[in-house]
């Protein structure tokens, strides 16, 4: 089944392999797809690996749908902007390279970027906030929302709390990524049944915004199985 | 099997910040690794002979913070009303002194009595250097978003160390021990002649509150293994 008015931009990242694959299984198809590769011999933010054969590229071949990639991998520049403002959909699922933030040009094209953030909103907002968060309650969250100009503060349609893994290893490149992919399946299914965005939190104020986790900090968030702080 | 080293302090990191994303899980060694790293950093300052010329202001620092860290209470009086006044009047300002902006903060933390709202203005430091990894000699703008000026000045790092140390000890926010994590990194990083005008034992005393601070973390988890000698 098709998302009439929804597309995605989908950078090549295990990430959006994860969002893709819950995507097919679940029957939620974007209208249109535009995919952001990384350059062959240099491994971008959010990818695991270099790859000669691109994943994302032959899971929609496999699936039998269609694609189109962009000129070039920045979400920020005026061919990509371009191409996004000249489609009809007003709604594009966002699965970016990690870091890489949407600038006031795309933002002001009159789209949606439906993102799901890796942590629960309004308290834990900026990067790697699970880890954060695992230290302080023994937590993981997703939340989804609209992206605004100001980090993770947009309206928050769908946040959910999940409890650790058992393998907390595995956090960056899987586990992050199902629970992403969870919040962003249910979020769409409610669209899909309503019509319409609901909000869970318009006001997404407040909260605090973290930076990227130091290494000392994320090994005893992970060889931890219980809140530390 | 093979040796699990520090690596965030081993290149300069004026020259070569390391911006931390996506940092690999190397196992319970890895925070060995940091606590002998740190170890071994604070028995070299221990040793240095501090003949360079040292702020008076600094060495006053130094025992109060340490009074403050060590016993909870700041015997050492001083007339802060200039520096809460200086704090009130940035935002009348298009540029504020770095320099200037630290001790006013540090102050104001070392003093019980005063109850001037610290956490923007530090969170816009953490901020700053979280995203450029470079702390300037001065910010301007409205936003006080661009920095300029020299940004290798060696006291504005440990001032700021200082005043990350006393705000974490205050807040308990795991997200100020990150940012003081990578502010000690980069001291560490530095030739330690670059550090002879900072008081004596000022930067032993910081790296000693940090870990002080991670095995007491540490120590909550269900296997604590780091020793710190």
């Amino acid at each position: 089944m098709y998302l009439n008015n929804i597309g995605m931009i989908a950078a090549d990242t295990s990430r959006s392999k994860y969002y893709l694959e819950e995507l097919i299984n679940n029957q939620l198809i974007p209208k249109y797809i535009l995919i952001l590769l990384g350059s062959n011999n240099e491994l971008l933010p959010g990818q695991k690996e270099s790859k000669t054969e691109n994943d994302l590229i032959g899971l929609l071949d496999n699936a039998g749908i269609k694609y189109n990639i962009a000129s070039n991998n920045n979400i920020n520049s005026d061919e990509v902007i371009k191409v996004i403002d000249e489609r009809a959909e007003k709604v594009f699922i966002f699965s970016g390279f990690g870091g890489v933030l949407l600038k006031n040009n795309i933002l002001d094209i009159g789209k949606k970027f439906l993102h799901i953030h890796g942590g629960y909103l309004p308290d834990y907002k900026g990067s790697t906030t699970n880890y954060y968060s695992l230290i302080d309650k023994n937590i993981m969250g997703a939340s989804a929302i609209f992206l605004t100009k100001k980090i993770d503060s947009g309206p928050i349609i769908l946040r959910k709390k999940f409890s650790s893994p058992v393998d907390r290893t595995k956090i960056d490149y899987d586990y992050d990524s199902e629970i992403r992919a969870k919040v962003l399946i249910e979020c769409l299914q409610n669209y899909q049944n309503s019509s319409h965005w609901d909000f869970e939190l318009e006001n997404n104020e407040g909260g605090e915004t973290f930076y990227i986790i130091h290494p000392v900090l994320k090994h005893m968030a992970i060889l931890s199985s219980r809140e530390l702080n | 099997m093979k040796l699990v080293t520090y690596e965030y302090t081993e290149a300069n990191r004026f020259l070569n910040p390391h911006s931390y994303m996506y940092t690999h899980y190397l196992g319970v060694d890895f925070l060995q690794a940091y606590v002998n790293d740190r170890s071994k950093n604070i028995k070299f300052f221990k040793s240095t002979k501090h003949d360079g010329k040292v702020n008076e202001i600094d060495k006053y620092f130094y025992s109060a913070a340490k009074f403050i860290l060590e016993e909870g209470t700041n015997p050492l009086a001083y007339d802060i009303k200039k520096y809460e006044e200086y704090l009130r009047s940035l935002s009348q300002m298009t540029e504020i002194s770095t320099v200037k902006l630290l001790e006013s903060l540090i102050h104001i933390q070392l003093s019980k009595k005063v109850r001037f709202n610290t956490k923007s203005l530090i969170d816009f430091l953490v901020q700053r250097f979280e995203v450029t990894k470079k702390i300037h000699e001065n910010y301007h703008s409205k936003e006080l978003r661009y920095g300029s000026g020299d940004n290798t000045i060696v006291r504005l790092y440990w001032l700021f160390s200082l005043l990350l140390s006393l705000f974490y000890a205050e807040t308990k926010n795991i997200k100020y021990l990150n940012t003081l994590l990578k502010v000690n990194d980069l001291l560490c990083s530095l030739n330690h002649s670059l550090l002879v005008n900072l008081p004596s034992r000022g930067v032993e005393f910081i790296l000693k509150n940090e870990v002080r601070n991670i095995i007491k973390i540490e120590n909550n988890m269900e296997n604590s293994t780091i020793v710190f000698k």
